[in-house]
């Protein structure tokens, strides 16, 4: 329960305060390959080490890997598709012998069609859904955040014991 | 103005980022051998089509000692069995192709191998639909093309129901149908080509004119007739001609028809031949032949046993394919999609997988037959053989033991380099205890106790020849006492007699050779133990097929007689028809043109006349 809240509450403060909308929509952005590629991938890695180093919402980064993660997993096929396209086609042959054939970048599995179809996918959306995030948490700041306060849902919680017990822990800012 | 510093970097996050880094690294640290030994379970079990245990896996990261303890890789062809044990196998691995994601074996060695321990746990897995229908598919051809019903004795003592026996299956009457037909066909074409070139109106014209001229001369004629009656002549001689060459023309296309009219007619003996015994087939009754008797006993433990080396000739081509070209492969599983792995050959670098050498100085423990001191050398195992540009070579051989085999030795090579790909694996085996043979048909079986035995394959692309002999000085011959014995006291009798024949046998070779393709395989077994049954079937029941089989021929023969006995005569009729009707007609045309050619001699005597 504690950690659900936590969750929330980290990303309900992405949206509300932590950095500008530009931030957390790259977070977001970001956060999205790890929900949309193969977690356990040499390139998550260095996608994180991105996250941590550069001042781009954390939380956002943890907003978009929520969001896409069953989204990764309904576009397994697709992925699939793309990446058997990338990975058979004769022009694109030099790279990937390359690849394969390299220390630590063969480890990346590009090879395997749905990390190649996934990461592909993941960089194609990456600058369209920065500007999408980004409008949609200006939208949120603006006009929804204030909307929300006044769920019944939401003052239930807030009102509540647990929640209570959880601000006497974790004070929120 | 106001300036405005925008921070794009987070240097305090350096060190929870080296923290995360740290813990990776301690991670694979701590769980490497458990990840190795996963990746050895799962990649086995992958390669080999059912599940291979490790009991303990430990890997140096600095110096690549691989060791694995409790190696266990099931047969797959018998889940409850391991097609090999290994107590410990320790192997060094290059650094720099790991970091390629490529296994390279450099030396390894093993201890303690057993062959064939039995399973607590059955090593089946749920095979991939694709991959299991592919594989299974080619077990179930070749068991499905080499194995023949076994020996049925029971028949001959049965009344033979002829009546099984359906005339539309045989193929005399389909030829003597197709032969009616064509003779039918043949027939109205060429009368129909008389009717067409119609002789009659030339040759009634020739006799009007010869005719006319027949008592005329010059002093009827006139010069002006005369002149006028050799041009007359003359086109009426060239027209006979015409006709003449259109019907000697008409002559040879009926010669050629009865020639392949009579082409038709020879087929039929052979049709009759194949009838007689598709016929026999239907009755099942035994057959005295040498060369059939081997199969009907055996073809059913050899198709079998012939069956597991199939599945990895298949198995073998599969995963370990020839070329350069990329190759697809099933991503491992996860719990997202697997995917497909494209594999990117390439030469001068290093394959996926190669073990460069292992010598492998085994001693089997124990007072098993199994028992003694084995050598074995594998070069050059690989996955990719185009990317490392040599053939894999192997060799076996047994260096001495207190019981068991006198010899073993086993070797070979795989050449998967190029298309098509070359395998060949040669294994002979002195003094094993060689398997039993269930007797097909005879309710028994021939324990061939010790003995030779000698395995070759060789294929080239889908080409495949081979040969499996098994040779026992002294065999022992085991009747099943608990089948019922045949209710027919004859059967029961022939079967006595038999197993007489056969317990005079001390010594017996099987010969099974098998050549063809994967998908359309051939066999042939020869055995001695044919021979003894050949002759005691001939002493015991020859009166009996003889009759029998003389009962199938005249069911045939009935079925089939008048139908050819149609074909024949309508060939005959046709030939006559039209063969007369041409004579005919160029006996008539003859008369005319001699008639016609001494009028002109006639006329051309006259002065001015030419």
């Amino acid at each position: 329960m504690m950690l659900v809240l936590k969750f929330l509450q980290t990303l309900l403060k992405a949206l509300n305060s932590d950095g500008t909308p530009g931030q957390v929509g790259m977070g977001m952005a970001v956060g999205l390959c790890f929900g949309l590629t193969p977690l356990v991938s040499l390139h998550n890695l260095l996608v994180l080490a991105v996250a941590m180093l550069t001042t781009l919402s954390f939380p956002g980064v943890f907003l978009g890997w929520a969001i896409a993660t069953p989204l990764g997993f309904m576009l397994d096929p697709l992925f699939d598709r793309i990446g058997m396209a990338l990975l058979t086609n004769d022009a694109l042959a030099p790279m990937f012998v390359w690849i394969v054939n390299t220390p630590v970048i063969a480890l990346s599995r590009l090879n395997n069609s749905v990390v190649l179809g996934s990461l592909v996918a993941w960089l194609v959306l990456l600058v369209p859904s920065y500007f999408l995030f980004t409008v949609l948490v200006r939208r949120y700041r603006a006009d929804v955040y204030a909307h929300v306060q006044k769920w019944k849902v939401v003052q239930v919680v807030k009102g509540s014991k647990a929640f209570e017990l959880y601000q006497s822990w974790w004070p929120s800012t | 103005m106001v300036a405005v510093h925008v921070r794009y970097i987070r240097w305090k996050a350096l060190l929870p980022l080296s923290v995360v880094l740290g813990l990776i690294a301690l991670w694979a640290l701590l769980f490497a051998d458990r990840t190795l030994k996963w990746a050895v379970e799962a990649g086995g079990t992958a390669a080999v089509g059912a599940r291979v245990d490790v009991a303990r896996a430990q890997l140096g990261i600095l110096d690549g000692r691989v060791a694995l303890e409790g190696l266990a890789v099931t047969d797959p062809n018998a889940p409850m069995t391991n097609m090999f044990e290994v107590e410990a196998l320790v192997f060094t691995v290059g650094l720099r192709p790991a970091l390629e994601k490529k296994v390279v074996i450099d030396t390894a060695s093993a201890l303690g191998i057993r062959f064939g321990t039995p399973r607590r746990v059955s090593g089946a897995i749920p095979q991939k639909r694709k991959d299991a229908e592919e594989t299974s598919a080619v077990m179930e051809a070749f068991r499905r093309q080499v194995k023949v019903p076994p020996l049925e004795l029971s028949t001959l003592t049965k009344s033979v129901d002829v009546g099984a026996i359906s005339a539309d299956s045989l193929a005399t009457l389909r030829e003597a149908r197709h032969a009616l037909a064509f003779a039918d066909t043949a027939k109205a074409k060429l009368l129909a080509d008389i009717a067409a070139a119609d002789p009659r109106p030339t040759l009634d014209s020739a006799q009007a004119l010869a005719t006319r001229l027949q008592s005329a001369n010059l002093r009827t004629l006139g010069i002006g007739g005369a002149r006028q009656a050799v041009t007359d002549v003359r086109r009426t001689l060239r027209d006979l001609g015409q006709l003449d060459d259109k019907l000697k023309a008409l002559d040879t296309e009926t010669r050629g028809n009865a020639a392949g009219m009579q082409a038709r007619l020879a087929a039929i003996p052979a049709a009759r031949t194949e009838d007689y015994a598709y016929a026999r087939s239907l009755l099942k009754l035994p057959s005295f032949e040498v060369p059939s008797i081997g199969p009907q006993l055996f073809s059913d433990l050899v198709a079998e046993k012939m069956a597991g080396v199939m599945y990895w000739l298949e198995r073998a081509q599969k995963y370990v394919p020839p070329g350069l070209q990329r190759q697809m492969q099933p991503g491992r599983d996860r719990v997202r999609a697997a995917g497909t792995d494209v594999l990117f050959p390439k030469e001068r670098v290093y394959p996926d997988f190669l073990m460069r050498l292992a010598e492998l100085s085994l001693t089997l423990g124990g007072e098993g037959a199994n028992a003694g001191n084995y050598s074995a050398k594998i070069v050059g195992l690989t996955s990719q053989p185009a990317v490392y540009g040599a053939p894999t070579t192997f060799a076996l051989s047994r260096l001495g033991g207190q019981a068991g085999p006198r010899d073993i030795r086993v070797q070979g090579f795989f050449d998967h380099r190029s298309a098509p790909v070359r395998d060949t694996i040669a294994a002979s085996f002195v003094g094993i205890t060689l398997p039993t043979f269930p007797l097909g048909g005879l309710g028994g079986a021939v324990v061939l106790g010790s003995g030779f035995s000698q395995l070759t394959v060789e294929r080239r692309g889908e080409a495949m020849t081979g040969r499996w002999l098994w040779r026992a000085p002294s065999v022992t011959w085991q009747r099943d006492s608990t089948r019922p014995r045949p209710a027919n006291a004859r059967t029961a009798f022939v079967e006595d007699a038999l197993w007489r024949a056969l317990a005079r046998v001390d010594s017996v070779e099987i010969d099974a050779r098998f050549g063809g393709t994967l998908r359309n395989p051939t066999l042939a077994i020869r055995t001695n133990i044919a021979d003894a049954m050949a002759n005691a079937l001939k002493e015991q029941l020859g009166e009996e097929v003889r009759r029998a089989e003389q009962q199938v021929r005249a069911r045939v023969n009935a079925l089939v007689d008048e139908e050819v006995a149609k074909a024949r005569a309508a060939a005959e009729a046709a030939k006559v028809q039209v063969t007369e009707r041409i004579a005919a007609e160029r006996a008539r045309l003859e008369v005319q043109k001699t008639a016609l050619e001494a009028r002109l001699r006639e006329l051309t005597r006259i002065p001015g006349i030419s």
